[in-house]
C-alpha cells in the first residue's frame, strides 16, 4: 500500500508540480489549497506525512496553525515545512511547533524526496529493532542510522533528518573537519552560511538539553566543524 | 578659509535668537529715558511754581516793607572821615575792624552811644540809627551777641562797647558776608529790615531790600547749604522712604553718571559771574521804577540756577524802595539728581532683571532647539540610515518637548512623525531585499519544481540539454536570490548571537589555514608580528564570515602570482586591534572609496566578476560585522616609498573591550 502524503500549498503551480513528483515516486497525494479545507480531512483521515507551506492565502501563518492541530491530532506524524521564507525566525518556530524538517521552496525535488523518504524510514524503523550494522557509536554518542535517531548518554536527542545528517557527516570521520560546502551537500539542502551556523547552533543547544557539559562539536573557524575524536 | 568660518561664526551668532532677543531687550533701556524725561518736565514745573512762590514771597516782603515806610527813610548820622568802607571782611591786626558797620542800638541807650564812639579813632564809617523802640520789640539784640546788658558805665567803656557790638553786628548783619563786602559802600544795611527778613526768610535764598537811592538797606540769607548735612537726608524723597539708600560705590557711580544729566539744566538769562550782584543790582533799579521781574541765572558753580524775583515797596502811592529776593534751585537740583538717581537705580534693575529674564527665555528656547536640532541630526547615521528608536524615546528632554504644548513641541512632534514615517520608509527598503527574494523564491520554486518533472519524465537528448541549461541558470538565480537576502540574515543572525571571548590570533591563524587548504593555487600569509595572543570578545562566526567576504574581495582582485597577506597589529590609537587584508592589484578608483561598504555597491567589472554573481554585499557584509563589534571598516590604495600603487588594503579597526559586561550582551537593532 502506497503512502499517503498531505500536501498543502496556496501556489497551484507549485502545488501541481510537487503533487506529480510525489505521484511518480510512488505516493499518494492529496492536495489542499488553504487550512480550513485541509484540516477538515485531516480530521476524517490522518495522512501518514504532511507537507505544509507557512503561507497559505490570506492566511500569512496558516501553516504553523494548521501543523499545530495536526501535531494535537497525532504526535507522530511527520510534518514538513516547505515555505519561500528562510528567516532563522521562521525555521525555529517551525521547528518548535513540531515540525521534523523545514525546507525552503529552491529545495531541489529530488531532494525534497529523499527527505520524505528518510523520514518515512525513521517511522517504519520505529517499529522494528534495530540492526547492528546500521549502529554508528563514537564514545557515548549512539547513531542509529536507519531509524534516524541519536542517543547521547543513553538519552534520546530529537533532531531534525537535516540535523540527522549533519551530525552523521561529523561523525562518520571523527576530528575530520567538514567546511560548510560539505555539510550542506550531506544534508542535501542549499542555504546560506548563516543558516548552517544557524544549525550547528541548534544542534549544539538540543545536546546541552540532554547534557550540560556537551562540548563535542568544535568550530574550527575558516574551514568548518569537526566532531572531536 | 579661516576668515571665512570666523565670519560664519560671526554671522551664525549673530543670527542666534539669543542675540536677536537680547538686541530687542535694548528696548527696556526706553524706561530711564522716558524717566528722564519725566523728571526734566516735572524740573520744569517745580521751577515755574518755585517762581511763582518766589514772586509771591517778594511781593509779600514789598508789602511788609511798605507797612513800614520809615524803615526805608534813612536818617543817618555824619561819616567820620567820610571814607569808603574797606573791602576786607576779616578784622585787620589793629582791631579796627569792621567794613559797613550797622549798629542798632534800642533807643534806651541810643542816646549814649553816638555820643562817646564819634570821638574815637573808628576808621569805619559807623552809622547809628535811631530806631524808635516799639513797644513790643525786646532789645534782643544784647541777646543776639551774647553780651551782657549793656551798663551804663563811664563814656570810654560805653565807645568801646558800642564799637564792638557795631563789629559784630557788621559781620553778622549779613549771612552772606562775601555778597555784602562786594556791594562796597552801596550796603547801608538796617538791622531791623534785615530782622523782619530773617522772619520771612526762607533756605538757600537771598533777601535784598533797596532804599529809593538804590542802597542796600538788607540782605539777608545765604546760598551756602550747610555741608553737614547729607544732600539726600534733608530731601523729600528720602523722607517718603521710597528707597534705601544706595551703597557707596553706587552713590559714586550715580554722582558720576548723574550730573551729566542734570548740569543741562535750561537757564534763561546768563551771568557775569564776576560781580553775582549786577543782575540783582539792575533787577533793583528797576523795580525802584516799578517794574516788577523774575529773572534766572546761572550760579558760579554752573550747576545751580539762581532765581530772583524783585518787587517795588509802595508807600503812600509812592515807591519807597524795592524787595529782591533771590533763591537757588538747589533744592530742585537736589530732588532732581535724587530722582535721577532713584530712576537710574530702578532703570538699572528693571533692565538688570529684564535683561536676565529674557536671556534665560533665549537660552531656554534655543537650548530646545538645538536639542531637537541635533537629535534630528543624530537620528540618521553618516550612512543615512534613520536610528528613530534610540533618538525620541531615549532623552527625556525631548520626550518632554514632544509633550510640550508650544510650538517647539509641535515642531518635535512633527519632527518625530516625519521620523517615524521616514523610518517605516526605510525599514521597508531595508526589507526590500528579504520581502523580494521571498517574493521570487516561488516563482523560482514553480520553474526549478517544473524542470525537475520535465527531466523527470521521458525527454530526448537534445531537450535534456535544454532542460539542464535552464537548470543551471534556475539554480545561479537561487543564489542570487539568497544572496539578495544575507544582509537582513546576517542582521538577523547578529541580533541573536552571543559575544563570547576567544582568543583572536588562534582564530585568525585557523582561519587562514583553512583558506590556504581551500585555496591552495593562492599564496596566503598570516602576519601577526610579535603579537601572541589577542583575548577578543566577539561573535568568532561573525567575525570568520567578515573574514571570508575580505578573502573573496582580495582573491577577486589579486595580481596572479601575488600573494594575500591577513596582517593583525594593535591600533595607533586606544585599545583596539587592527586587522588588515592586503591584496596586489588594481586600485581603488577616487569615487568608489566612499562608497565601498554600501550594499549593492560593487567594483567588480565583466572581466573579474565570477561565475557565481555578485551583487556587492561582500563588503557591506564586512562593514555591518564590524559595526556590530564597534568597529570601523575602511579600504584604501596601498603604495609604496616612491608612491607606486601596491595593491588594495581593507582594514578592520575592532576595540578591545576589557571583559563582557551583562549589558553589552543586549544590542541594538
Amino acid at each position: 500500500m502506497s503512502k499517503n502524503i498531505a500536501l498543502v500549498e496556496d501556489d497551484p503551480a507549485i502545488r501541481e508540480n510537487y503533487a506529480d513528483a510525489l505521484k511518480r515516486s510512488g505516493y499518494t497525494v492529496e492536495t489542499f489549497s488553504n487550512r480550513p479545507e485541509a484540516m477538515a480531512r485531516f480530521k476524517t483521515m490522518l495522512p501518514q506525512l504532511a507537507i505544509i507551506d507557512i503561507g497559505l492565502g490570506q492566511e500569512i501563518d496558516g501553516g504553523f496553525t494548521l501543523c499545530r492541530d495536526l501535531r494535537g491530532l497525532s504526535a507522530s506524524l511527520p510534518i514538513i515545512f516547505l515555505s519561500a521564507r528562510d528567516s532563522d525566525f521562521d525555521v525555529v518556530s517551525g521547528l518548535r511547533l513540531g515540525a521534523d524538517d523545514y525546507l525552503t521552496k529552491d529545495v531541489s525535488l529530488p531532494h525534497l524526496m529523499a527527505r520524505i523518504a528518510a523520514l518515512f524510514r525513521r517511522v517504519d524503523a520505529q517499529a522494528q529493532p534495530s540492526r547492528a550494522e546500521d549502529v554508528l557509536q563514537r564514545g557515548e554518542l549512539v547513531l542509529d542510522i536507519n531509524r534516524l535517531n541519536i542517543e547521547w548518554k543513553h538519552q534520546q536527542v530529537i533532531l531534525t533528518v537535516t540535523e540527522f545528517w549533519m551530525i552523521h557527516a561529523l561523525v562518520k570521520f571523527p576530528g575530520h573537519v567538514k567546511n560548510r560546502d560539505q555539510l550542506m551537500r550531506e544534508a542535501e539542502m542549499v542555504v546560506d552560511d548563516n543558516t548552517i551556523t544557524s544549525h550547528m547552533k541548534r544542534i549544539r543547544k538540543k545536546f546541552q538539553v540532554v547534557d550540560q557539559s556537551f562540548d563535542e562539536i568544535e568550530t574550527v573557524y575558516g574551514m568548518g566543524y569537526r566532531w572531536k575524536p | 578659509m579661516a576668515i571665512t568660518a570666523l565670519s560664519v561664526s560671526a554671522n551664525k551668532f549673530l543670527a542666534s535668537i539669543r542675540t536677536r532677543l537680547l538686541a530687542v531687550s535694548l528696548v527696556l533701556l526706553l524706561i530711564p529715558y522716558l524717566g528722564y524725561r519725566f523728571v526734566t518736565s516735572m524740573e520744569a514745573f517745580l521751577r515755574e511754581s518755585q517762581e511763582r512762590s518766589l514772586t509771591d514771597s517778594s511781593r509779600l516782603l514789598a508789602a511788609t516793607l511798605s507797612e513800614r515806610p520809615y524803615l526805608l527813610a534813612r536818617r543817618t548820622l555824619p561819616t567820620v572821615k567820610g571814607s569808603a568802607l574797606p573791602q576786607k571782611v576779616a578784622p585787620n591786626p589793629e582791631g579796627i575792624a569792621a567794613p559797613a558797620t550797622t549798629v542798632t542800638v534800642p533807643s534806651t541807650i541810643a542816646v549814649t552811644v553816638p555820643a562817646t564812639p564819634l570821638t574815637a579813632a573808628t576808621d569805619g564809617a559807623v552809622s547809628v540809627e535811631a530806631t524808635p523802640l516799639k513797644p513790643t520789640q525786646q532789645p534782643e539784640i544784647v541777646a543776639q551777641t551774647n553780651t551782657p546788658p549793656p551798663i551804663l558805665e563811664p563814656s570810654s567803656i560805653a565807645a568801646e562797647f558800642a564799637n564792638e557790638r557795631a563789629q559784630i553786628l557788621a559781620v553778622f548783619g549779613s549771612d552772606d558776608p562775601e555778597a555784602a563786602s562786594q556791594l562796597g559802600n552801596l550796603y547801608v544795611p538796617s538791622e531791623e529790615i534785615e530782622r523782619i527778613l530773617k522772619h520771612v526768610q526762607r533756605d538757600a535764598s537771598r533777601m535784598w531790600v533797596f532804599d529809593k537811592a538804590g542802597k542796600v538797606r538788607a540782605l539777608v540769607g545765604s546760598f551756602k547749604i550747610s555741608p553737614n548735612l547729607p544732600p539726600r537726608n534733608g530731601s523729600s524723597m528720602n523722607s517718603s522712604g521710597t528707597l534705601p539708600a544706595p551703597p557707596q560705590w553706587l552713590n559714586q557711580l550715580l554722582s558720576w553718571v548723574v550730573p551729566e544729566f542734570t548740569s543741562n539744566a535750561a537757564v534763561g538769562v546768563g551771568d557775569d559771574p564776576v560781580s553775582r550782584a549786577n543782575t540783582v543790582m539792575q533787577q533793583a533799579d528797576q523795580a525802584l521804577l516799578g517794574k516788577r521781574s523774575t529773572q534766572w541765572r546761572q550760579a558760579l558753580d554752573k550747576q545751580t540756577v539762581i532765581l530772583s524775583a524783585a518787587q517795588p515797596i509802595w508807600a503812600d502811592g509812592e515807591i519807597v524802595g524795592a524787595a529782591v529776593v533771590e533763591e537757588t534751585t538747589g533744592a530742585i537740583a537736589l530732588l532732581k539728581t535724587t530722582a535721577l538717581q532713584n530712576l537710574l537705580l530702578v532703570g538699572v534693575a528693571v533692565f538688570l532683571v529684564g535683561f536676565l529674564a529674557l536671556f534665560l527665555f533665549a537660552a531656554r528656547l534655543t537650548q530646545r532647539i538645538r536639542r531637537l536640532a541635533r537629535r534630528a541630526d543624530a537620528a540618521i547615521d553618516p550612512q543615512g540610515r534613520l536610528d528613530t528608536k534610540s533618538f525620541f524615546e531615549n532623552d527625556q528632554q525631548v520626550s518632554k518637548d514632544l509633550l510640550a504644548s508650544d510650538e517647539i513641541g509641535d515642531l518635535a512632534r512633527a519632527l518625530n512623525s516625519t521620523m517615524t514615517r521616514l523610518s517605516s520608509y526605510n525599514q521597508y527598503l531595508e526589507n526590500m531585499g528579504s520581502r523580494l527574494a521571498h517574493e521570487l523564491r516561488t516563482p523560482v520554486a514553480v520553474v526549478r519544481s517544473s524542470l525537475d518533472n520535465l527531466k523527470a519524465s521521458n525527454i530526448g537528448i537534445e531537450e535534456t540539454t535544454y532542460v539542464n541549461r535552464a537548470h543551471e541558470g534556475v539554480t545561479r538565480l537561487s543564489g542570487l536570490i539568497s544572496r539578495l537576502s544575507e544582509g537582513t540574515q546576517l542582521e538577523r543572525f547578529l541580533q541573536t548571537s552571543e559575544k563570547e571571548e576567544i582568543d583572536l590570533v588562534v582564530l585568525l591563524n585557523g582561519a587562514v589555514t583553512g583558506y590556504m587548504q581551500a585555496y591552495p593555487q593562492q599564496e596566503m600569509r598570516f602576519e601577526h608580528a610579535d603579537i601572541t595572543t589577542v583575548p577578543c570578545i566577539c561573535v568568532p562566526d561573525a567575525l570568520v564570515q567578515m573574514l571570508d567576504k575580505l578573502i573573496d574581495n582580495a582573491r577577486d582582485f589579486a595580481a596572479p602570482q601575488t600573494p594575500i597577506v591577513v596582517c593583525l597589529r594593535h591600533a595607533l590609537h586606544g585599545n583596539g586591534v587592527v586587522i588588515s587584508v592586503t591584496n596586489h592589484g588594481a586600485a581603488l578608483s577616487k569615487d568608489i572609496e566612499s562608497t565601498l561598504f554600501e550594499s549593492m555597491i560593487s567594483r567588480r567589472t565583466e572581466g573579474n566578476a565570477n561565475k557565481a554573481g555578485h551583487l556587492g554585499l561582500g563588503l557591506y557584509i564586512v562593514r555591518l560585522i564590524a559595526e556590530h563589534h564597534q568597529g570601523v571598516a575602511s579600504a584604501k590604495n596601498l603604495l609604496d616609498a616612491q608612491g607606486v600603487l601596491l595593491g588594495v588594503e581593507i582594514t578592520v579597526l575592532l576595540p578591545l573591550q576589557p571583559r563582557i559586561i551583562p549589558s553589552q550582551l543586549s544590542y541594538k537593532i
